[in-house]
């Protein structure tokens, strides 16, 4: 059978269309598996992760709520860098990208 | 039986033998964080932070996630520092570097400005994000000459 291909035009939004309704359940799986990948020594810093949503208007923002989350991530001259966020964005499938700043 | 090179091992030994990092550092690369330093010296920490092999079966070749801290003296320093080892790094591609192992290719990734907290004065610090692709040392693929 012969396969005919015809452009469609606005394919990025039909796809962003699409995606919309896995953007919550994927943005709240990474905010519970976060705290899940912080290493736990007493629990204190675990204890520091409260993740939380932040809706806009094309995204959702995961915000960390520890004011620790930059030394377990990127490590200090105290403990290597253990990577929570980095690690449960990954464990859950998802691509992770980091931009420079 | 065929074992994965260790990447740390591999950046490290490479990193210390470029001399355009020995002009900023010296010998001061290190895989584990130094307690020896003064806060004045420069030095470059490798770690490795995630990567999982290409495939797992045959098990020849590995992705290793790596982190790059360089640590200044000053900011320009250690931004001197982790720019010179982001360009050393990014010239293995295809080469191999020593015994340890064989660097099929490197991916440069992302910069942060990421000051280390813990010390009484904020200590200036670089972060790269560094994916590096190696091989055994000597392993021949199929399909090489």
């Amino acid at each position: 059978m012969p396969v005919r291909f015809a452009a469609t035009f606005g394919a990025t939004e039909t796809v962003e269309r699409l995606a919309r309704p896995g953007l919550r359940p994927a943005a709240r799986a990474v905010a519970q598996a976060i705290p899940t990948r912080v290493p736990v020594h007493t629990g204190g810093v675990k204890r520091t992760y409260k993740p939380t949503l932040d809706e806009q208007d094309d995204s959702i923002h995961v915000h960390v709520g520890s004011p620790f989350w930059h030394w377990l991530e990127y490590g200090t001259q105290f403990n290597p860098a253990y990577r929570p966020v980095e690690n449960a964005v990954r464990s859950l499938g998802l691509r992770y990208e980091a931009r420079s700043a | 039986m065929i074992l994965l090179p260790d990447v740390v091992r591999i950046v490290y030994r490479y990193l210390v033998g470029v001399p355009e990092v020995q002009a900023i550092v010296g010998d001061r690369v290190y895989s584990v964080f130094p307690r020896q330093l003064t806060e004045a010296d420069p030095f470059v920490l490798v770690q490795r932070i995630g990567g999982t092999p290409v495939l797992p079966r045959p098990l020849v070749i590995d992705t290793a996630l790596m982190q790059l801290d360089a640590y200044g003296g000053k900011q320009a320093v250690a931004h001197t520092l982790v720019a010179t080892c982001r360009a050393a790094l990014a010239e293995l591609n295809g080469e191999q570097p020593n015994d340890d192992g064989n660097v099929c290719g490197v991916v440069v990734g992302a910069l942060r400005y990421v000051p280390d907290e813990t010390f009484p004065h904020p200590r200036p610090r670089y972060i790269s994000d560094v994916e590096i692709t190696v091989k055994p040392a000597g392993a021949i693929l199929a399909g090489a000459a």
